[in-house]
């Protein structure tokens, strides 16, 4: 995995700036079509999940950790991300 | 000599959440106990009964079984600190006092049942006293924790491993939600509830799981404990 | 590892009759590129994981909660201040974007830039904080308070221990400023400085995860 450079933290962190945009906005009054608040609570949390993820990787340097750490990690906040879409959802 | 009583204190913090479980299981307050909901009625019956008693007098005696563990982690963050050990202090101050607001709760709830035929509002009294002084003192607790994290973290001669100390910290923050057992009868902020009492009592057991394990390997390893100090110069 | 020789005056306390000098430190250990790192130090990771399983089972909580009364949590969640969070989300993460370039800096001796990043991470949490005060009096204002209605208890505990997590998190950077300032070089210092960075990472994390749960998912 490449480490996290300089370059590559300036890039996450617009991600980041990015999705918390698209996230307030499907959070926001305007729902989509049908399966609306399912769909957008799903992607909300989604979304939130995928920039701990980043945070972890690139802020928290995780990228240039032991792999048993990264997965760790990982599987923490994939978990997590499951059971909180699960409890929306289902 | 020495060597088996550090070590014997070590194992006192294991033996104290042993000890404590089995009173509660005994006393029922163990795997429900009452909450801030319970009706007068559920209170009442509850101390009515002798195992109450029994079981409470079992964990009274057991929950002090803290002290030795507090004194042989006091001695290990003597040698963490050094010339001046503010820390261990703290440690011996605050953890004496984490061990009295232990056993007073346990205490109220045996009176309450050493007369259970009393006015019910007492004995609604009695135990909300006793459960709210068991859950919401905090402090000392926290004190306790991050002291010895601090002096774990900031230690040369790596006494104990690293992250015991913070294990120490993170129970510590376990602790914080507990005041607000004061603000609700019901729910998971309630003495009962979840983020409060279950809480508070796993990370309290695996504090003294955790210390009392690490300390009697410490005790076991440590091999000068028989050889006197070198005598001070004479000035 | 434990000490095996016995102590000397030097490692008796004061009282004890020992000496008041500072012993001799062993000399720090040189990092080799080769090896995989583990940010801050293994331990750290026991504390950080176990601080976010505290707060995401309250989250979990909160979502379990939320089933038993879907509408009257939306109409509640409708009443949070809504840009507020999402501008306290932004601002979170661009402190945490200062701190990694602090860190940066830090490790290749920049020791200016590197204090004034994190001076400039510690603006974002004041700015953080007078956010989050200016949304709580309008919430109590308003009349929502953590004993009016099931959701503003968990708003209100989730984001206030969140909050004091920013203020200990504010404390630590204070503390690395200070080190910049000192000119602590990277070897003495890499273990506690990336400890306090991850530390600040966490607390911008959770926030994102509270933002998610309670600010969007609620209202939606």
């Amino acid at each position: 995995m490449s480490a996290t450079t300089p370059d590559r933290v300036s890039r996450v962190f617009v991600g980041l700036v990015l999705a918390t945009c698209v996230t307030w906005w499907l959070g926001s009054d305007s729902t989509l079509a049908s399966g609306g608040f399912e769909l957008a609570a799903t992607l909300s949390i989604l979304i939130a999940f995928v920039k701990i993820f980043y945070i972890g990787a690139d802020f928290m340097e995780l990228r240039a950790a032991p792999v048993i750490l990264r997965t760790v990690f990982l599987t923490w906040v994939g978990v997590f991300a499951a059971v909180a879409i699960a409890m929306v959802v289902v | 000599m020495t060597k088996r009583i550090l070590s014997l204190c070590a194992w006192c913090g294991p033996a104290t959440v042993v000890v404590a479980l089995i009173g509660w299981l005994i006393a029922g307050v163990l795997p429900i106990p009452l909450g801030p909901d319970s009706s007068v009625q559920e209170v009442v019956e509850f101390y009515g009964q002798t195992r109450v008693l029994v079981g409470m007098t079992i964990t009274s005696v057991g929950i002090c079984l803290v002290f030795p563990l507090i004194a042989v982690i006091g001695v290990h963050m003597v040698r963490m600190e050094g010339r001046t050990p503010i820390l261990t202090f703290l440690q011996l101050i605050t953890g004496a006092a984490t061990g009295v607001l232990l056993l007073l709760p346990m205490l109220v709830m045996a009176v309450i049942g050493f007369r259970p035929d009393r006015n019910p509002e007492l004995t609604v009294t009695l135990n909300d006293i006793a459960w709210l002084l068991f859950i919401t003192p905090v402090a000392p607790f926290i004190i306790q924790n991050v002291a010895i994290g601090l002096a774990i973290l900031n230690d040369k001669s790596q006494t104990l491993p690293r992250w015991v100390g913070y294990v120490n910290f993170w129970v510590a923050f376990s602790f914080i939600p507990d005041p607000l057992a004061f603000f609700f009868h019901s729910g998971p902020f309630g003495w009962r509830g979840i983020f409060i009492f279950w809480l508070a009592l796993t990370t309290y057991s695996v504090f003294l799981v955790v210390m009392g394990v690490m300390l009697h390997r410490t005790v076991k390893e440590s091999a000068d404990l028989e050889v006197p100090p070198s005598p001070v110069a004479a000035a | 590892m434990t000490n095996r020789r016995p102590r000397t005056e030097s490692e008796l306390p004061e009282f004890l009759g020992g000496t008041t000098e500072e012993p001799a430190r062993p000399p720090a250990r040189p990092m080799t590129k080769s090896q995989r790192h583990i940010p801050g130090e293994a331990g750290l990771w026991l504390f950080l994981l176990g601080d976010m399983t505290i707060f995401a089972a309250i989250m979990l909580a909160f979502l379990w909660k939320r089933r038993a009364d879907v509408g009257g949590f939306k109409d509640a969640a409708h009443q949070l201040i809504q840009p507020i969070g999402g501008v306290n989300t932004l601002v979170l993460l661009l402190s945490s974007y200062l701190v990694v370039r602090a860190l940066q800096a830090h490790r290749a001796a920049r020791y200016v830039t590197a204090r004034r990043l994190v001076v400039g991470a510690m603006g974002c949490a004041v700015v953080f904080a007078g956010l989050k005060a200016i949304e709580y009096t309008a919430e109590i204002s308003a009349g929502h308070t953590p004993a009016s209605r099931q959701f503003f208890t968990f708003y209100f505990i989730l984001t206030g221990l969140h909050l004091l997590h920013v203020v200990v998190g504010t404390a630590l950077l204070a503390a690395w400023q200070l080190m910049c300032g000192r000119r602590r070089a990277w070897s003495a210092t890499q273990r506690v400085v990336e400890g306090i960075a991850c530390y600040w990472h966490m607390v911008d994390l959770l926030w994102v995860a509270i933002f998610a749960v309670v600010y969007l998912v609620s209202a939606e």
